[in-house]
């Protein structure tokens, strides 16, 4: 018998046929890949219908509010990272176990914070007549200056990506081996140097992917550009497809600006995609331990340690907290008493339930087909880019899509609840399909050879092996998709009306008529009723798990 | 008997593998060899995770090759994840049964007191010991009534003591129910503790 | 999997009742105007009220976020809006309006019935106020307010202004006549002058005056008007409105009925209507403006500054440079 050494197993997924739900996911991602193809087409014949050739005017328009928005992202993308990378290596030298995980546990909450939340949030801290300005005053100092414009759009960018980026530094500083550490004590390493030969090289694996992805975001910014910029000196490209759609109703230079849009961020998703493995989504598992350093103890690094920490907490929780210390005041007692505001809350959490429902359903069908094994990997592609193609469709490029699409056939602002409900799903989508595709794909490579050996298959295995072990994620993809949308000032913005108004455009509108403690109160009304949907998602969804076994 | 005859496997721009042995019903027999040499693709293409290129695979003279995993008249135990987290350990075992076996709990109970483990019947497989999951997977591959079992490195997690407990308890199944046992190790002391005969690829 | 599609059931035909609950026996009358007008402080409940007495039918208003908006709106939905009536453009509008071919002649006579300093005469539009564009301040907090709009321009930077849009609001457009008519060619660099003074640039004019009442800006782009308000409501002198020497741009807001009206004679009556005291009485404690139509002034309008000058484009010159004007002060504020 001739042996020779060999490569390891593969993972069997020949028993993973396409069935019912492979058929389904590839109905639904046929259905996603036409919709976003009808958006696009729509804006093409839009941008083509204007097509007198463009003025130099507005050419010079597009090509400032392009730069702009470049300048915008780029800047916020490097604050935020210099922000975290301080905050980061203080913690870490400060060995803040303990303290560190509720660092980090709060840096979760942008994840579900409302934009809409954090601007009132913002400015009840930094706004003229806000907290700062008002311990300014006291100090017989004079007041800040409005916050609006870049000032306090790169503020807010900063607020909501820096934990992020302190989530993923941390892990990366962690995953630095222990043996560095001790070397680098045993030989009495200055801090730059520490930070040269050691961090850096870790940091530095997770830093391209970091910086594209706050990019995109920055780049696709729209609620907190249209409440804290301040009009047209500070802009995103959103916000022009915005206005030349609801306030210019000029469907040509909507559709050029979107079709822009496009492009950049299917530019950016595809650098992303290239300069990230799976290495920025989390650090290594073996931590090395915190070793004392050199000058670490002295009274200079624990200071310096102490107000970087110190000032990243007033950044991230002040606004927070201002807004549940002004939503708990007497005013909301006042918005409790509109009637606009019970129709509204109505309105958005109907809104947030189907939608979050929908986009976790259709999410899980796709995925599941995606686990399953189609010959040759010929149907894959349809299910892959139905979902990667909404990362690059953003909000409004797609809302502005439906809308001129729809505009020829129907009422579009008679259809609104249904396109709000649509837009939110869609938007969802890519980030519950990413919970779930996870989960079902690792539970797919670790149930298949005990699954096929005791002959649980198809839907019995689904329903048996699969679903139970899902539960947690259905929870938190349905969280994350009613939270969002909940919080969402996007595609209500393009939709919305005086007839039709959902939370955080009351909110948007209080903001407009300047009446500040209302709309922190409103803010607050928003801030509970999006936690408490994300929380009862994911504990209704952990019952559900635990009843199973009972 | 189980007779696996001439039968020869190449991965995909991978090493090839040939194979030819049987085992008897009631009999052990201990598959060693350092890593690599096919140990595993061996299991794999007997529960039929992987396609002989040729040759054939039997049961009492009746060539299976064709049969989908799960209407061979093998069972599994593997290394590990063998159970599934959220289902309780009489569950995992109920899971793996046709209709009839699932409803007879005390068959269920039956197996649990033999392997020594009753009394974790509705534990979650996370609350419970290693060398304790794997003897409930071994009372699931029991109750399957399937002829042949197959167990890939299935204790070589445990310590010693723990060990030789299983093997005691699986030396014991397999001369009662008649079962041919492929037991695949790395390690030698398996085999001589069996007592069984052993064959060592890779020689 | 079923209740999931139970509640989606459910919801479809909550939004469909919430639609169709509206439909009453009475004919209805809709009129799209911008929200200041509509809500429960503005002339709209008076207005109702008036109309309603004289006609079995169901007045109801529509309230769009800013007032060019309103043009956009029924742009957008063509000839199966559900207006029969805009109500809130100005003269600043009146050709883009026309030629959209969406409006019908209002068959008012309105020769003798009209109190306007500028001749009118449209069979399209029917005025229903007017008044001129003026930079309101506090008086209490700010000692002495420009006298010019060149004064304005050459403050120093740390007086805080806000204005409108001129792309969504009969005043922010009415601001960039303004500041078009006294510096012409010159604007743009007039516009980035004004740039850094600028806190914020709103949608609407509710915002903007909401913002300034909230004491985030030292001036408010408004009307010579605004403060009769204050005297009347809040029994306040304190809020004054700036007069400049180049003189003020002026606006007639108007309103027009829709070829594609479902309830034609109704708009018709309406058309009619605007001019009659029901309306107009209302107009100046309400909307703050001074009546189109023969009607009281009141007496706290006495104390307001009466510009030396009026200015005013024609529809046409708008019309014709509008897109243009507009990109030079999105160029100019945008430096």
């Amino acid at each position: 018998m001739g042996w020779r050494v060999a490569g390891r197993a593969q993972p069997v997924t020949l028993w993973r046929r396409p069935g019912a739900i492979s058929a389904l996911g590839l109905a639904l991602a046929i259905g996603l890949l036409l919709l976003a193809g009808g958006a696009i087409a729509a804006l093409m014949m839009a941008a083509g219908a204007g097509s007198g050739g463009l003025s130099t005017q507005a050419a010079a328009y597009i090509r400032h509010v392009t730069l702009l928005t470049f300048l915008q992202a780029s800047l916020s993308a490097v604050l935020a990272l210099s922000v975290a990378i301080l905050v980061a290596r203080s913690c870490w030298r400060r060995a803040m176990e303990w303290r560190a995980r509720y660092l980090l546990l709060f840096s979760f909450l942008p994840v579900v914070l409302p934009t809409t939340v954090a601007a009132t949030g913002l400015i009840a801290v930094w706004g003229q007549s806000g907290f700062v300005s008002a311990m300014l005053t006291a100090a017989g100092m004079p007041p800040l200056r409005p916050i609006y414009g870049l000032g306090a759009v790169l503020l807010a960018h900063v607020f909501f990506n820096a934990p992020l980026m302190l989530r993923v530094l941390s892990g990366a500083l962690a995953g630095i081996p222990a043996a560095q550490w001790r070397l680098a004590a045993q030989w009495g390493l200055s801090d730059w140097q520490r930070f040269r030969q050691i961090e850096w090289p870790a940091l530095r694996r997770v830093i391209p992917g970091l910086l594209a992805l706050v990019f995109l975001l920055c780049f696709t910014s729209f609620s907190l550009v249209l409440m804290l910029g301040g009009g047209p000196s500070v802009t995103t490209l959103e916000v022009s497809i915005y206005t030349a759609l609801r306030f210019e109703f000029d469907m040509a230079l909507a559709g050029r600006l979107a079709l822009l849009q496009l492009v950049v961020c299917a530019v950016i998703v595809v650098l992303l995609t290239m300069v990230t493995g799976r290495s920025w989504s989390g650090g290594a598992g073996h931590a090395g331990r915190h070793v004392t350093q050199r000058g670490d103890q002295g009274l200079a690094a624990r200071l310096t340690d102490g107000v970087v920490i110190g000032g990243f907490v007033v950044l991230a929780v002040v606004p927070v907290a201002a807004v549940i210390w002004h939503g708990i005041g007497p005013h909301l007692g006042t918005i409790l008493a509109w009637p606009a505001l019970w129709q509204a809350t109505v309105t958005s959490l109907v809104i947030a339930i189907v939608s979050g429902g929908l986009a976790t359903g259709v999410a899980l069908v796709i995925a599941a087909a995606r686990t399953r094994r189609f010959g040759a990997g010929l149907a894959v592609w349809p299910l892959d880019l139905s979902i990667s193609l909404y990362l690059a469709v953003s909000a409004i490029v797609l809302g502005t899509g439906l809308f001129i699409l729809l505009r020829q056939v129907a009422d579009v602002f008679a259809l609104a609840p249904a396109l709000v409900v649509l837009g939110n799903m869609l938007v969802a989508l890519p980030f519950a399909y990413r919970v779930l595709e996870g989960r079902l794909s690792s539970l797919a490579t670790s149930h298949d050879r005990l699954c096929a050996s005791l002959g649980i298959r198809g839907w019995r295995r689904f329903r048996q092996v699969t679903l139970p072990a899902l539960f947690p994620e259905l929870g938190y993809a349905a969280g994350l998709s009613s939270a969002l949308s909940l919080g969402d000032l996007t595609i209500i913005a393009l939709f919305g009306s005086q007839q039709f108004q959902t939370l955080p455009w009351l909110l948007y509108q209080t903001m407009g008529r300047y009446r500040a403690a209302e709309a922190a109160a409103l803010a607050f009304w928003i801030l509970g009723l999006t936690l408490a949907t994300f929380a009862i998602c994911v504990l209704a969804a952990r019952l559900a798990g635990r009843r199973h076994h009972a | 008997m189980l007779e696996i005859r001439n039968v020869t496997f190449r991965r995909p721009n991978g090493p090839s593998f040939s194979f030819d042995l049987s085992v008897e019903q009631g009999d052990i027999l201990a598959i060693q060899g350092p890593s690599g040499v096919g140990k595993t693709t061996l299991l794999d293409l007997i529960a039929g995770f992987e396609t002989p290129d040729q040759g054939s695979i039997a049961w009492q003279g009746q060539d299976f090759l064709a049969a989908p995993p799960w209407q061979r008249p093998v069972t599994n135990v593997f290394q590990a994840d063998n159970l599934f987290e959220h289902l309780s350990c009489a569950e995992n075992v109920a899971i793996g049964l046709d209709d009839a076996g699932r409803q007879d709990r005390a068959a269920i109970d039956r197996a649990f007191q033999r392997l020594g483990i009753d009394g974790l019947q509705k534990r979650l497989p996370g609350t419970i010991s290693g060398g304790q999951q794997q003897r409930v997977a071994l009372a699931r591959a029991l109750l399957r009534g399937k002829p042949v079992l197959l167990l890939d490195e299935s204790f070589s997690a445990l310590d010693w003591p723990t060990r030789q407990g299983c093997f005691d308890s699986l030396r014991e199944i397999a001369v009662a129910d008649r079962m041919a046992v492929l037991v695949v190790s790395h390690d030698s002391r398996d085999a001589a503790y069996l007592g069984s005969d052993a064959l060592t690829l890779g020689e | 999997m079923r209740s999931f599609l139970t509640i989606l059931t459910a919801v479809a035909a909550l939004l469909l009742s919430a639609g169709t609950a509206l439909a009453a026996d009475r004919p209805v009358l809709t009129i799209y105007t911008y929200d200041s007008f509509a809500s429960e402080w503005g002339p709209g409940p008076a207005v109702e009220e008036a109309f309603e007495e004289g006609c079995d039918c169901d007045l109801q208003f529509v309230a769009l976020d800013s007032s060019i908006g309103i043009l956009g709106r029924v742009q957008l939905e063509g000839s199966s809006s559900k207006a029969d009536i805009v109500l809130g453009l100005d003269t600043n509008l009146m050709a883009t309006a026309r030629e959209t071919g969406l409006f019908a002649p209002h068959g008012t006579k309105l020769e003798g019935r009209t109190s306007l300093p500028v001749d009118f005469a449209d069979d399209m539009f029917v005025p229903f106020d007017w008044g001129h564009f003026a930079f309101v301040y506090n008086s209490e907090t700010m000692a002495a307010a420009p006298s010019s709009m060149q004064a304005l321009i050459d403050s120093p930077d740390d007086l805080r202004i806000v204005i409108q849009d001129p792309r969504t609001s009969t005043p922010g457009l009415g601001l960039l006549l303004w500041v078009k008519s006294v510096y012409g060619d010159k604007a743009p660099k007039a516009w980035a002058k004004l740039a850094p003074k600028i806190v914020t640039v709103t949608k609407g004019w509710w915002d903007a005056y909401s913002m300034f009442l909230e004491g985030e800006a030292d001036m408010v782009l408004s009307y010579s008007t605004s403060p009769a308000y204050h005297i009347v409501v809040d029994g306040t002198d304190k809020y004054r409105a700036a007069a400049f020497d180049e003189g003020h741009y002026m606006q007639v807001e108007v309103a027009a009925m829709l070829k594609s009206a479902p309830q034609p004679e109704l708009a018709a009556d309406f058309m009619d209507f605007i001019l009659d005291d029901g309306f107009q009485s209302v107009i100046p404690t309400t909307n703050w403006m001074y009546p189109a139509g023969k009607a009281g002034i009141p007496e706290a309008f006495s104390g307001l500054i009466t510009p030396a000058k009026s200015l005013l484009f024609t529809p046409e010159e708008v019309a014709q440079n509008k897109s243009a004007w507009v990109g030079e002060w999105q160029g100019a504020l945008s430096q």
